[in-house]
């Protein structure tokens, strides 16, 4: 009889308790969701735009009758709501921390892979109207004044990035056709300035070449940078001064020469260039030990936005270092409206955005730059027709010449010889890196000798 | 509006239950039902709540003088004409682009074919129509006498527009008298919050994996590697039911939460052991209603063989063209009745498959079927088939195959483990130990349990943060 009440007991204290966990679990429930709606509720607090995307958000749709009937209007509030919830890059953070434990995550991929053309050890003739696809895989860039006052890039990224333990990489493929026509570009432009300036022509590796073990290349298809270079090269003019530094970046390919969040060199990558430079212009290079240094952290670059927010990049933040040329550290650029503007070869990009530090050399990719170097009085000039990759070279040459006129060929609109003749430039330095031997780029300095 | 958005879970749903939960009487919850549902309908175009609202209509008001006039021949009258309605507007709806193409290919005319929306629900509300009006016609229910308990019925927005499809007669006695339990609310905010997870994270991740492996432009779908395609058909086999198994058990979840009992609509289906008992437990609300309105009047398997084989003809032709009007759902629908048909025979001849072998024959023709079902051109269908052969020209797999693989074994891992009852188990055992085992240790079992559903909340909501992709599949139907 006890051993009965014992156990009705026990059934009644269990039924109680399970009776108060159930409460619980509606109760926590219900304020949790309560909580999330409270929080969707606050208007005030929701993002108009988006950093990580570069995007503005969704904007609160406006009413009308067949957009009611049809449910457009529905379905904008419901996108609405969704793409501006507050606190939403913080989400999307978490979230991708989340994601993170889908799989393994050691590599990603953004993009896709695929193969180059056969570089040939001849000169080979293409038909220069096919392969108009290719340009799709074109470098192109333009500035934007930001909110902040800083220039904001939006980068050359436009191949699929490739992802390895908290380093990333774009993928390179040769394009024979684009390599020929920059080759008739660099021959026809040393034929215009043939008796005015020495043409140089440095070739920049990307960061594949340098780093990525060729196996893995091979893997993804990629071609090889130092054959295309030698290709390049050696169906270069006589004339022109042809400058490899594959070797030499690759001999030092323990050392910090590409960043890992970002398509660009580095300055001590660019300063191995300028090296290179200097042998082949026979003049002795200043030491790195000679500069003053700045140090810029936290730079998170290119390869970040458009490898999808890996978190990997973001975490593992770059730090830029630069070399402040001697001679002076003041310059004027033209922006793309047009207006001059005093500026810093080396400025502090300490405040810029984590994404935009390499606007720290020569005030990022601007029309026009001039840097005069008050302690050359010898009337020396050069001209650097470049992409973005020479902006970390740039300041190497200061100490160098008087006078250093920079074009990026894809904003500026004179003509060459013309300007050459007129500012009586002695070199003229072409510094292109591996992606920006396609067809648009070509295309565009082809247009500065025409 | 669906289930998985941030809008449905932390705006219209927290309002509805927070209203709903508040109202004392059943007339006063069900005016709130009511109004949420036709909000929640509107949502996607005011326009088709007059057909959901007329629809609704037609079948009040025939039942209605189908109880008058018992035993008269306008009872009959009655029942047809209603039913040729009910159907003729989901078929105008949604058949005739599907008809008016054929007529060109045989005749070469209309050289226009109109594009119709479809409305939203249409399938399910209207067979939920169906049925109750089937069942009034053969006494098995009475008609409803208000309208707009008959209206909260077809148009209640937990079930009326992805289903499961619900029978009148198992919510008739609930519509007007429930009672909310508090162990079946707690069991609703787990299906609700389990479903939500389900679809928000594993469904949608392995959509992405099935869009990855199984692009829908046959051009990229000829360079995929054989691995791949058979990694896309396993993410799609997966997606395809974890999303449509979320939105029933959301819907379940929301009616328990209120003391609706909705019939289940999904039993395990990947663990069956033949195609047969694959059909008992995949979409069991849809398979069920073409067996007892469909199949069964058509007199079943009682009429000798050839008559049997007829009817389960007519029952997956229609079955596959609910699914959608094109071809290759019919083609789908068909492909099931063979290997139905050849599991009759076998079974005849007592002949049957080692316990295991069963089981991934059973998978193996799901997961075949699938591919029927993703792709509307069955051109596509040859390139995915002779991909998985590695016919294609490609190799066994390569590097982005293996790395996004790699970057969603894990989640491809869990999809698995989600489509088998493990999870429902583990839960079980959970409670168990924090019903039964006295002092701390049950104590702190139990409190993590109840956790869970709003990790599952939270995790889903950072998973929808600006992930505007996401519709469940079976919003086309």
């Amino acid at each position: 009889m006890e051993a009965l009440t014992k156990h009705q007991k026990r059934k009644e204290r269990e039924r109680k308790r399970y009776h108060t966990y159930l409460r619980l679990e509606n109760t926590v429930f219900q304020w949790v969701l309560i909580l999330l709606c409270v929080v969707g509720l606050l208007i005030p607090l929701r993002p108009k735009k988006s950093n990580v995307e570069k995007r503005d958000l969704e904007k609160f749709p406006e009413i009308s009758v067949s957009g009611v009937l049809k449910g457009d209007f529905f379905t904008d509030i419901s996108t609405w709501y969704a793409d501006t919830f507050p606190f939403r890059e913080r989400l999307l953070t978490a979230n991708a921390a989340v994601e993170r434990l889908y799989g393994l995550g050691r590599e990603q991929i953004h993009g896709s892979v695929g193969t180059g053309d056969e570089i040939p050890t001849e000169y080979t003739e293409t038909d220069s109207k096919k392969d108009s696809e290719k340009e799709s895989k074109e470098a192109s860039a333009q500035g934007d004044e930001g909110g902040d006052g800083t220039m904001h890039v939006v980068p050359e990224v436009a191949g699929t990035i490739y992802i390895a333990e908290d380093r990333a990489f774009e993928l390179y493929y040769f394009a024979l056709d684009s390599a020929n026509q920059y080759i008739k570009m660099i021959n026809h432009a040393a034929q215009l300035l043939a008796g005015k300036a020495t043409v140089y022509d440095i070739l920049a590796p990307t960061s594949i070449g340098i780093y990525l073990d060729q196996e893995i290349q091979d893997s993804m298809g990629c071609s090889d940078q130092s054959q295309a270079f030698d290709y390049i090269l050696n169906n270069l003019d006589d004339s022109v001064q042809g400058v490899q530094v594959f070797d030499t970046l690759l001999k030092h390919n323990s050392e910090y020469l590409y960043f890992r969040t970002d398509h660009h060199w580095t300055a001590d990558g660019a300063y191995y260039a300028y090296e290179q430079f200097c042998e082949k212009k026979g003049i002795s290079p200043n030491s790195r030990d000679d500069y003053q240094i700045q140090e810029f952290d936290n730079f998170v670059g290119s390869f970040y936005s458009f490898g999808n927010q890996a978190a990997v990049l973001a975490e593992n933040p770059d730090v830029i270092t630069a070399y402040l040329p001697k001679g002076t550290n003041e310059m004027t650029y033209t922006g793309i409206d047009g207006i001059d503007m005093d500026w810093q070869v080396v400025a502090d990009a300490s405040d810029y955005d984590s994404g935009n530090k390499y606007s720290c050399f020569i005030g990022g990719d601007n029309p026009y730059s001039i840097i005069e170097n008050p302690t050359l009085q010898d009337g020396s000039s050069c001209l650097v027709i470049k992409e973005s990759y020479g902006n970390a070279f740039v300041p190497f040459l200061v100490d160098h010449y008087q006078m250093v006129h920079v074009v990026d060929y894809r904003y500026f609109g004179e003509n060459i010889p013309w300007f050459v003749e007129e500012n009586q430039v002695q070199d003229v330095i072409f510094l292109n890196n591996a992606d920006a031997i396609s067809e648009s780029a070509v295309s565009y300095m082809d247009g500065l000798f025409q | 509006m669906v289930f998985a958005s941030l809008f449905f879970v932390c705006f219209f749903f927290v309002i509805w239950l927070f209203i709903y939960n508040h109202m004392s009487t059943i007339r006063a919850k069900n005016i709130v039902l009511l109004v949420f549902s036709m909000i929640f309908y509107a949502w996607g175009g005011a326009q088709y709540l007059v057909l959901l609202v007329g629809m609704t209509f037609a079948a009040w008001l025939s039942a209605r003088m189908m109880e008058r006039y018992q035993d008269t021949s306008l009872r009959i009258v009655l029942f047809i004409s209603t039913c040729v309605i009910l159907i003729g507007v989901l078929c105008i709806f949604k058949y005739t682009g599907f008809f008016l193409e054929g007529v060109r290919f045989l005749f070469g005319a209309p050289k226009k074919i109109p594009e119709i929306v479809l409305p939203i629900g249409i399938s399910f509300y209207t067979f939920q129509l169906l049925s109750y009006v089937v069942d009034v016609y053969k006494k098995e229910v009475e008609a409803q006498k208000n309208f707009w308990v008959l209206l909260l019925y077809a148009g209640l927005f937990h079930q009326c527009v992805a289903g499961p499809i619900v029978r009148y007669s198992t919510v008739a006695e609930e519509l007007e008298h429930r009672r909310a339990r508090m162990s079946e609310a707690a069991e609703g905010v787990w299906r609700f919050s389990a479903g939500l997870a389900k679809k928000a994270i594993l469904a949608n991740g392995c959509a992405l994996v099935a869009d990855m492996f199984l692009p829908l432009d046959g051009a990229a779908l000829e360079h995929v590697p054989a691995f791949g395609i058979w990694i896309g058909i396993l993410a799609y086999t997966m997606q395809i039911y974890l999303d449509f198994s979320a939105y029933s058990d959301m819907a379940i979840g929301m009616g328990l939460m209120v003391g609706l009992h909705y019939q289940e609509n999904f039993n395990y289906p990947y663990i069956a052991g033949s195609v047969q008992e694959f059909w008992r437990r995949w979409h069991i609300s849809l398979s069920s209603f073409f067996r007892d309105y469909v199949y069964i009047p058509l007199g079943g398997s009682r009429n000798g063989e050839v008559k049997t084989i007829r009817n389960l003809f007519i029952v997956w032709a229609l079955t596959g063209l609910w699914h959608g009007a094109a071809w290759n759902y019919v083609v789908w629908g068909l492909y099931f009745f063979c290997f139905l048909v050849l599991e009759r025979f076998c079974k005849q001849r007592n002949f049957s498959l080692p316990p295991v072998a069963r089981n991934i024959y059973t998978l193996l023709v799901v997961a075949f079927g699938w591919i029927l079902f993703r792709f509307t051109d069955f051109s596509n269908v040859a390139v995915t088939i002779k991909g998985m052969f590695g016919l294609n020209g490609n190799a066994f797999s390569n590097l982005e195959t293996r790395i996004f693989f790699q970057n969603h074994c894990f989640l491809l891992l869990i999809s698995a483990v989600g489509c088998t009852p493990f999870a429902a188990m583990v839960r079980d055992q959970f409670r168990y130990v924090g019903r039964v085992w006295e002092g701390r240790f049950g104590r702190v079992v139990y409190l993590a349990g109840t956790l869970v559903p709003v990790l599952f909340i939270i995790l889903s909501v950072m998973a929808l943060v600006g992930n505007s992709y996401n519709p469940f599949l079976y919003f086309q139907f």
